[in-house]
C-alpha cells in the first residue's frame, strides 16, 4: 500500500499535530525526524514528488506524471520497496522557477530517498541546484546538458536525451539521412530554444562543415509567425529544425507556412499529435519529424517490445492521460522509479550514499523507451544510439497504439 | 535586410489584424474604467475564458453566432461577479482607493488557476463563421484571409457603437460618474449600478475579444497574458477613456511589432514594441489624441 502526504495542511490538522507533537515529546517518545523512517523496525522509502497541481498549467502536467504512477502501482503491486509500504511526499510546485527554494527546503526537511521531478528546463535547474547541497537522489525532466554533468550536480541523474544529443539527431537527419543542404532553424527564445539552436548551428559546423542559410528566433508569446516564415522561405531553406515548447507556437509557424505553400522537411523535438494540426494539408504533415526514442518506435519488420505495448495500454486507460500519451510514454519517470526499486532492492539499502554508488554503476539498464548508463562523471542516461526520429503523422496509424508510438523514419 | 512590397504589406496586414485585437482589449479596459477608475488586470484572462469557452466546451459546437452570444453572457457574468468580489468592496471603502490593483490581479488568478485545472497548454483550434475563413488570397500582392478583413471590422464597429453609447444618456452619467463618484451620486445616478453594468459590458467585450482571437491565435490556457500586456500598451499609447485613440493606438503598435519581426531582429519584437510605446509616451504622455484629461460632464 502507498501512503500519500501532501504540502496542505488545513488549521485544525495543523493544531492536532502541534499537540500530538507536544505529546510525544512530553512523554519522551518523540523521534528525531531524520533518515528514512522506520515501521516495526524495517526502513520505508519515502519519495519526493514534485508536480505542478496549480497554476496555469496545472492540467498540462498531469499526463507528464502517469508513467511514475503506473510504476507506483507496480511497487504497490509488489509489496512496496524493501517489503514495506512507499511513502510519498507530494509537493506542488506550480510549475515555476520561482517556487523550486521553497519546494526545496521542504524536501530537504523530509529527507525522501528519491526525488521525482520537477519538469520543465527552467524549473529543474532551480531545483537541482537547490536540491545538490542535501544530497537527494533526484532525476527531473529537463534537457539541458548541464543536468547530466555527475561533478556538477552529483546527486540528479538525467534519464532523458539532452539538447545536445537532439540536435546531432536532428541535423544528422537533415543532412545526412534527407540529403537537405539548405538548412534552417526556427526557435524559440528561451533557454530551451537558444541552446538547442546553437546545438543544431555547430554540430552542422563540425560535423558537416556546413552553416544553417537561416536562424528564426521568435518570442515565445508572438501573435504572428509569418514575418519568421516569410525569412526561412526567401533563403530557399528546404529542411527545417524547428524548437519550441508552446504548441500554439508549432501550430502558427505550420499556419504561416500553408499560407505560403511553404512545405520544408521539418525535425521538430515534439512529436505530440493534436487536434489542431487537423486544418493543415497533410503534404506539410507528412515532412514533419521529431525526435524521440527508439524503443518507442516501430518500422515496418520491427514492433515495440511487450512490456511497452502494455505500458502503452495502462497509459491509454490512465484518467490522467487525457489524449497526451505521447507526453506520458516519452515522460522519463517510469524508468526512474523502476531503475530505483531495482537499486534499492539490490542494495538493499535506502542510504542516499550507497544508492548513489549504485547508480553511478549503472550500464545498460534497460527501460522502456531506452538502455540507461551512468558513471560518476556521466549522469546523462540515454545512450546516443537509442534517440532517433519518428514520424508525425504516423500518430494517425493503428501501430501507433491509439496515437503514443510512432514510425521511425525511413533512413534512421 | 532589403525591403520590398509584399513584406510591407504582410506588415500591414498582421499589423492592423492583431493591432485591432489588442485595441479591442484596450477599449474593454476603458469600458470598466468609464464609472470605476479602474484598470482590470483580470481582463486578458476573462479574454482567455472567452476564448477557451468557444474552442474547448460544447458551446462551441453551436452555430456560431449562439455561441459567441453564450460566450459574451458568460463571460459577462464572470466579470460581473468580479465587481462583485474584486471591485465593488474596495471601492465601497474609498472611491480613491487602489486596493483594486491587487484583487484583480487576485481574481485573475482564480480564473488561471480555474483554467489550469479545466484545460490542458494544448491550443485548440476555433474554425471561423461562414462564409469567413483563414485561408490566405492575394490580391494586388496583399496576403490576407476573409477572417482577418472580418476582426479588423468588428473592431472599428465596436468602437463606433460605444461612440453612439458615449453620447446617450447613460455615457453621460458614466462620464460624470469617472469625473467624481460621490457628486454623480448627490446628483442621483447610482454609481454601484453603473459599475455593474460597465463590468457587464466589458466582460461582454472581452468574451468577444475571445471568440474572435481563437481562430487567429489558437485558444489556450496561456494567450490572456500576451494580451494583457499588448492590450495594456495600446491604452497607454492610445489614452485611458478614448476608445478610437486605443484602437489606432493598437493598430500602430500591431504595425511596429510585425515590422520589428522584419526589420530588427525578430527575437527583439517585444523590445522594439516597448521601446517604441516609451516614445510615443514621451512626446504625447496623455496618449495619441491627447484626450485623457478631458472631461465632459
Amino acid at each position: 500500500m502507498t501512503t500519500y502526504r501532501t504540502d496542505r495542511m488545513s488549521r485544525r490538522g495543523f493544531l492536532a499535530g502541534t499537540a500530538s507533537v507536544t505529546a510525544l515529546g512530553m512523554l519522551g517518545l518523540g523521534t528525531a525526524a531524520c533518515g528514512s523512517s522506520t515501521a516495526g523496525g524495517q526502513a520505508t522509502a519515502r519519495i519526493g514528488w514534485v508536480e505542478p497541481k496549480t497554476g496555469r498549467l496545472a492540467a498540462a502536467y498531469k499526463p507528464i506524471y502517469v508513467g511514475a504512477r503506473l510504476a507506483l502501482e507496480n511497487l504497490e503491486a509488489d509489496g512496496g520497496l524493501l517489503g514495506q509500504p512507499v511513502q510519498v511526499t507530494e509537493e506542488d510546485d506550480k510549475g515555476s522557477p520561482a517556487s523550486q527554494p521553497a519546494v526545496a527546503q521542504r524536501l530537504i526537511r523530509e529527507k525522501p530517498t528519491f526525488v521525482v521531478g520537477p519538469t520543465g528546463s527552467s524549473q529543474v535547474l532551480a531545483s537541482v541546484t537547490a536540491l545538490a547541497r542535501a544530497k537527494l537522489i533526484q532525476s527531473a525532466w529537463g534537457g539541458a546538458e548541464l543536468l547530466g554533468d555527475g561533478d556538477r550536480f552529483p546527486y540528479h541523474y538525467q534519464l532523458v536525451y539532452n539538447t545536445t544529443q537532439q540536435a546531432r539527431v536532428a541535423a544528422r537527419f537533415l543532412y545526412e539521412v534527407r540529403g537537405l543542404r539548405k538548412i534552417g532553424i526556427i526557435a524559440e527564445n528561451s533557454e530551451f530554444g537558444t541552446s538547442i539552436r546553437d546545438a543544431v548551428v555547430q554540430t552542422l559546423r563540425d560535423s558537416y562543415s556546413a552553416e544553417p542559410v537561416a536562424v528564426e528566433v521568435f518570442e515565445v508569446d508572438a501573435s504572428d509567425m509569418t514575418p519568421f516564415v516569410r525569412n526561412l522561405e526567401r533563403a530557399g531553406v528546404d529542411g527545417l529544425g524547428l524548437f519550441t515548447g508552446q504548441p500554439q507556437a508549432t501550430i502558427l509557424i505550420l499556419r504561416a507556412m500553408t499560407a505560403s505553400d511553404f512545405h520544408p522537411v521539418i525535425v521538430s523535438h515534439d512529436l505530440n499529435y493534436i487536434e489542431a494540426l487537423e486544418e493543415f494539408p497533410r503534404p506539410l504533415l507528412d515532412g514533419f519529424f521529431g525526435t524521440t526514442y527508439r524503443g518507442l518506435t516501430y518500422t515496418g519488420d520491427e514492433e515495440p517490445s511487450a512490456e511497452v505495448r502494455a505500458l502503452v495500454e495502462r497509459i491509454n486507460k490512465h484518467p490522467d492521460t487525457a489524449g497526451l500519451g505521447y507526453s506520458a510514454v516519452t515522460s522519463p519517470y517510469y524508468d526512474y522509479m523502476m531503475l530505483m526499486a531495482k537499486v534499492i532492492e539490490e542494495t538493499k539499502s535506502l542510504d542516499p550514499a550507497t544508492l548513489k554508488a549504485a547508480l553511478d554503476q549503472v550500464d545498460g539498464y534497460q527501460g522502456v523507451r531506452a538502455k540507461v548508463s551512468f558513471t560518476p562523471k556521466r549522469h546523462s542516461g540515454i545512450a546516443d544510439e537509442d534517440i532517433t526520429v519518428g514520424t508525425l503523422m504516423s500518430a494517425k496509424e493503428p501501430q501507433s497504439l491509439g496515437g503514443v508510438l510512432r514510425r521511425r523514419a525511413d533512413g534512421v | 535586410m532589403g525591403c520590398d512590397r509584399p513584406m510591407i504589406a504582410d506588415i500591414l496586414v498582421a499589423g492592423l489584424v492583431f493591432g485591432s485585437l489588442y485595441g479591442l482589449v484596450a477599449v474593454g479596459f476603458n469600458v470598466l474604467h468609464r464609472p470605476t477608475n479602474v484598470v482590470n488586470f483580470a481582463q486578458g484572462e476573462l479574454i482567455m475564458i472567452g476564448a477557451m469557452l468557444m474552442a474547448a466546451t460544447p458551446i462551441g459546437g453551436l452555430p456560431w453566432g449562439i455561441a459567441a452570444v453564450c460566450v459574451m453572457a458568460i463571460v459577462a457574468l464572470v466579470a460581473l461577479v468580479e465587481e462583485r468580489v474584486a471591485v465593488t468592496p474596495v471601492l465601497r471603502r474609498s472611491s480613491h482607493a487602489v486596493g483594486w490593483v491587487i484583487t484583480t490581479l487576485a481574481f485573475s488568478l482564480l480564473l488561471v488557476e480555474a483554467a489550469g485545472r479545466l484545460w490542458t497548454d494544448q491550443p485548440s483550434t476555433v474554425v471561423p463563421p461562414w462564409p469567413l475563413s483563414i485561408r490566405v488570397h492575394e490580391v494586388l500582392g496583399i496576403r490576407f484571409s476573409s477572417y482577418q478583413v472580418a476582426v479588423v471590422v468588428v473592431a472599428v464597429a465596436v468602437v463606433a457603437l460605444l461612440g453612439v453609447l458615449d453620447r446617450s444618456r447613460l455615457g453621460t452619467a458614466l462620464r460624470a460618474v469617472a469625473a467624481d463618484r460621490d457628486g454623480a451620486r448627490l446628483r442621483g445616478i447610482d454609481p454601484t449600478a453603473l459599475t455593474r453594468r460597465s463590468f457587464l459590458l466589458g466582460g461582454a467585450l472581452a468574451g468577444l475579444t475571445g471568440v474572435l482571437a481563437a481562430p487567429l491565435l489558437l485558444a489556450s490556457v496561456t494567450m490572456g497574458l500576451a494580451l494583457l500586456i499588448k492590450g495594456f500598451a495600446a491604452l497607454a499609447v492610445g489614452g485611458i477613456g478614448d476608445n478610437r485613440g486605443v484602437l489606432v493606438a493598437g493598430w500602430m503598435l500591431g504595425v511596429i511589432e510585425a515590422a520589428g519581426a522584419v526589420f530588427a531582429s525578430p527575437g527583439l519584437q517585444s523590445v522594439v514594441l516597448f521601446a517604441a510605446m516609451l516614445l510615443i509616451l514621451l512626446i504625447r504622455p496623455n496618449g495619441l489624441r491627447g484626450l485623457a484629461v478631458q472631461r465632459h460632464v
